[in-house]
């Protein structure tokens, strides 16, 4: 029962990823992105969760799948137009398919009502495809009989609705054409050394007609004798092409020196189809694309898993040619056949199918854990070495510095195992747009840019929520109604884009909308009739556009399902601190508004500046540090009571007493005999930390103190430091701010902390 | 209060039978805690203090990677504070998920006994100390107290 209950926990979680891909696709289209790859890749991922799902007998699924894979084969084989309505009604049943998977998993009902009806759409796109072009009596399609040279249709769950698709070469391979030639190509043992492969070579003879290939596996020698690196293939190609020789040659521009080649005209109408090998035609047929295929033309006696070669001949080193060899007699099982091809084609093509492995996570987070302490015990090694009266140019003391290159390298990568493209969360978005527009009644454009920015995966978990907060509001708020837009003289559609990139060591987020901007004057007003600011408040336009992120603070004039509950932007801010974060929006009137997110790379580690004050070492995170100075007498200025400001060339900044804001020394320290680090909070704000001495610039691990203490004012959490000693890392934003008692709107951070 | 709520999760056993316990001295006094919760002893290492923390908290130390507070517990029972030495001693202790160490002065005793020894905390004693002093027993003419560790450190969760 638990092997069964891991299978579908896979089966689960390869769907997540089929839908991802679907979803990626279909917007593809939608964008005029698409190759052919694309509509493949689409029709796989129904096709691979239609598989599985009938393994679990998850009929509905099953059946809504079958409709939805009907659908795309039609669009696939280019009969079907991927207008802009299709693929509206495509991209709501891939929701509608993500609902079902959701159902099958975590149990309760689907939108039985909508799904139906959406087949009944889906079945109307089928005929219209039906309609508008007479069926090809060679495009047999679905509910055909086993095609007449497709072998019976059969992968163990034959009682189950699945429907054979006899498949026709010549309509998947494009047309074939006039000029015929018999090509004989026996790769050398050079040419995968070379790291070119035979199967390449073959697909882009496919590219060019209709061809037939003939595998001659005559010359491969027992196993025993067998040499890995050896070719012992050699292919007989039949081509019928509109391209001219030239053309074919060029396929072979790159291997001709290293195979025998021969490419000769043949007259026309040849029709023999004796040596027609129908196995590796069907390899090349499945490479070519669809797993469809593998339906049509599955042989039940061998080669049960087909997709197997692809991936098998992405690997140069092998040197192994595409072999029609059973050498698998497990159960077809699709998804995990697709996914192996979905992993290359997620990297953008180039053949290389990614290999990767399934690893709970909890295994990856000790290692980092214990990575993080072996960092820590080679510091404090090395220093009491050093400590001990270790000379610098000692032979130990190369092997202490070889040593930590070697543990930082080691940290690197094993933070690089976290590391994951910010598309998993992209994914989730064009849905969420689609939904808010729907509800909202805005026609909105999803533009997303950096998916592929990587980052760490707390940080992407914890990403999620925030970023659906804010897309929402950006719709819902900045957006405007379609008619005020034409009115404004912008297009009906209004764009949000949203974009990811690596900037100096952090990630920065940044969604932007090209709606109306923040009315300064209703937040200002509003901000004033909720109590949040003193009515006389003089608020610079920065300060205004941030008082959206105060607690309670919500303009939305009736309350909408979406958003205008009032814990919008400021639930956002918190929980993008929490992450040890910032949030800060710039807007235009009439332009629009955006939203920039900066998160750290990761959780475990921070860039840290160490400082002495008083008598215990601190660390400044580095983020927050803008430069660092020693005042001059002269520069620093009474103010008021005992608050003191610092002037830094032409503004005076509030200077900080860190010993006395956390408590280690009640005296005022003497401004000119510490060093003072200006530090920006994420509101903007500059201010001056007194400490008294910098010791250097060092990554610090970062410890939890809630873990077993709880929060601490002016502190974000911990670290251990070389010494094996504890040091604390400040909150900025916090000590700033709490050293401002008089009414600041932006102390929400005090309890913030990384982790 | 708490005083007299049931042993909690930190004794598995049937609560009549015997029961082990770690005895302590904080100046004069003997104190002991169970020994369920015990995770380990070890020497005095100085701790960075935290600011804004309650009198009695030291401050935090390195547990092997884990960052460990420190409670003074002779403050925390509204004692004079302990000036830790070398020879001073950390009990750490577990309460639920959390991990924290105990600042004493030495560790005494193990000691084996039953629930019918403890007796109710006297009246005498202060409202803090009866908070975290579940019980007294007489145990070869010394008295000990059983300390209860749940509430011994600051619940900032509750604030936060």
């Amino acid at each position: 029962m638990d092997a069964m209950a891991e299978i579908r926990q896979t089966f689960f979680e390869e769907c997540a990823e089929q839908l991802a891909e679907l979803e990626a696709g279909l917007l593809a289209i939608e964008n005029d992105e698409a190759d052919s790859d694309t509509v493949n890749a689409v029709f796989r991922a129904v096709h691979s969760i239609k598989g599985g799902a009938g393994a679990f007998s998850l009929d509905d699924l099953v059946h809504f799948a079958h409709v939805f894979e009907t659908t795309l084969d039609e669009m696939r084989s280019g009969r079907l137009e991927s207008s802009e309505k299709v693929v509206k009604i495509m991209l709501r049943s891939a929701d509608a398919l993500a609902d079902l998977v959701t159902v099958a998993r975590d149990g309760g009902t689907a939108d039985a009502e909508r799904n139906a009806a959406l087949i009944d759409e889906l079945k109307g796109l089928v005929a219209l495809a039906k309609g508008e072009e007479p069926p090809a009596p060679s495009a047999g399609k679905s509910a055909a009989a086993p095609a007449s040279d497709g072998p019976v249709y059969d992968d163990g769950m034959g009682d189950l609705d699945f429907t054979p698709v006899a498949v026709d070469l010549s309509d998947l391979m494009g047309i074939g054409g006039d000029n015929r030639f018999k090509i004989v190509f026996k790769p050398s043992p050079r040419m995968y050394a070379k790291a070119n492969e035979a199967n390449r070579v073959l697909r882009d003879v496919y590219a060019l007609g209709e061809a037939k290939v003939v595998c001659n596996t005559s010359e491969v020698p027992l196993l025993t004798a067998i040499d890995p690196e050896g070719a012992y293939l050699t292919f007989t190609i039949e081509l019928s092409t509109a391209e001219s020789e030239e053309k074919v040659r060029e396929v072979f521009e790159f291997v001709e020196f290293d195979s025998d080649l021969s490419i000769e005209a043949l007259p026309d109408e040849d029709d023999d189809d004796d040596s027609d090998d129908p196995d590796i035609a069907d390899i090349l047929a499945r490479i070519k694309a669809t797993p469809d295929d593998e339906g049509g033309a599955d042989d039940v006696s061998g080669k049960d898993e087909p997709e197997e070669e692809p991936a098998k001949a992405a690997e140069p080193a092998k040197a192994e040619a595409p072999k029609p060899a059973p050498e698998k007699a497990a159960a077809p099982s699709a998804p995990a056949a697709a996914k192996a091809e979905a992993g290359g084609d997620g990297k953008g093509g180039g053949g290389g199918a990614a290999q990767t492995i399934r690893v709970d996570l909890e295994r990856v987070d000790r290692l980092i854990d214990l990575v993080g302490e072996l960092v820590i015990h080679q510091v404090m090694l090395s220093q009491r070495a050093y400590q001990a009266g270790l000379a610098r140019a000692s032979d130990v003391a190369v092997g202490f510095d070889e040593l930590e290159q070697l543990t930082r390298e080691i940290q690197d990568s094993v933070m690089a195992i976290r590391a994951q493209p910010v598309k998993s969360v992209f994914q989730r978005l064009p849905r969420l747009v689609r939904e808010v527009a729907d509800i909202s009644g805005k026609q909105v454009r999803l533009i997303t840019e950096g998916e592929w920015t990587e980052v760490d995966k707390t940080v992407i978990e914890r990403l999620a929520d925030p970023l659906t907060h804010m897309i929402r509001n950006a719709i819902d708020h900045g957006l405007e109604k379609p008619e005020d837009r034409l009115s404004a003289g912008k297009t009906e559609e209004g764009v949000v884009r949203v974009a990811a990139m690596h900037r100096s060591g952090r990630i920065v987020i940044e969604i932007s909308d090209d709606g109306a901007g923040i009315n300064r004057k209703r937040v200002k007003d509003i901000a004033i009739k909720k109590g949040l600011i003193p009515a006389e408040a003089n608020l610079s336009d920065e300060e205004i556009d941030n008082l959206i992120f105060l607690p309670g603070f919500s303009t939305a004039e009736k309350i909408s399902s979406l958003s205008g509950r009032g814990v919008g932007m400021d639930v956002v801010k918190r929980s993008i601190q929490a992450l040890g974060g910032r949030v800060s929006i710039t807007s235009r009137p009439g332009k629009g508004s955006t939203f920039t997110m900066s998160l750290p790379l990761t959780l475990a580690v921070l860039d840290g500046m160490i400082v002495s004050v008083g008598d215990q070492t601190v660390v400044v995170p580095l983020t927050a540090i803008i430069e660092t100075l020693q005042p001059k007498a002269s520069e620093v200025k009474s103010f008021g009571g005992d608050a003191r400001l610092v002037q830094v060339r032409d503004n005076f900044l509030p200077l900080v007493d860190v010993a006395r804001e956390l408590g280690y020394s009640y005296e005022q320290a003497s401004a000119t005999g510490g060093v003072a680090i200006l530090v920006e909070a994420e509101n903007g704000a500059r201010s001056a930390l007194l400490v008294d001495a910098i010791q250097g610039q060092r990554q610090v691990v970062i410890k939890s103190l809630e873990a077993n203490y709880g929060r601490v004012p002016g502190i974000a959490a911990a670290t251990i430091l070389g010494d094996g000693r504890v040091a604390l890392i400040l909150d900025v934003d916090a000590v700033v701010a709490t050293s401002r008692p008089e009414g600041n709107f932006f102390n929400s951070s005090m309890q913030h902390a990384a982790e | 209060m708490t005083t007299l709520s049931p042993p909690q999760n930190d004794n598995r056993t049937d609560p009549r039978s015997a029961r082990e316990l770690i005895a302590f001295c904080i100046g004069e006094q003997e104190f002991c805690v169970d020994i369920m919760s015990v995770r380990e002893i070890r020497g005095w290492t100085q701790a960075t203090p935290l600011p804004h923390a309650p009198s009695y908290v030291n401050g935090v130390i390195n547990l092997r990677g884990a960052v460990l507070p420190i409670v003074d517990l002779a403050a925390r029972l509204g004692f004079p504070r302990t000036v830790p030495t070398a020879r001073s001693v950390i009990i750490v202790v577990r309460v639920e998920q959390q991990l924290f160490g105990l600042l004493v002065d030495a560790v005494s005793d193990i000691l084996t006994i039953t629930d019918e020894l403890l007796q109710p905390t006297p009246d005498l004693a202060s409202d803090l100390a009866k908070t975290f002093v579940r019980g007294v027993m007489a145990i070869e003419g010394r008295m000990i107290s059983l300390i209860a560790t749940d509430n011994v450190l600051p619940q900032y969760q509750n604030v936060a």
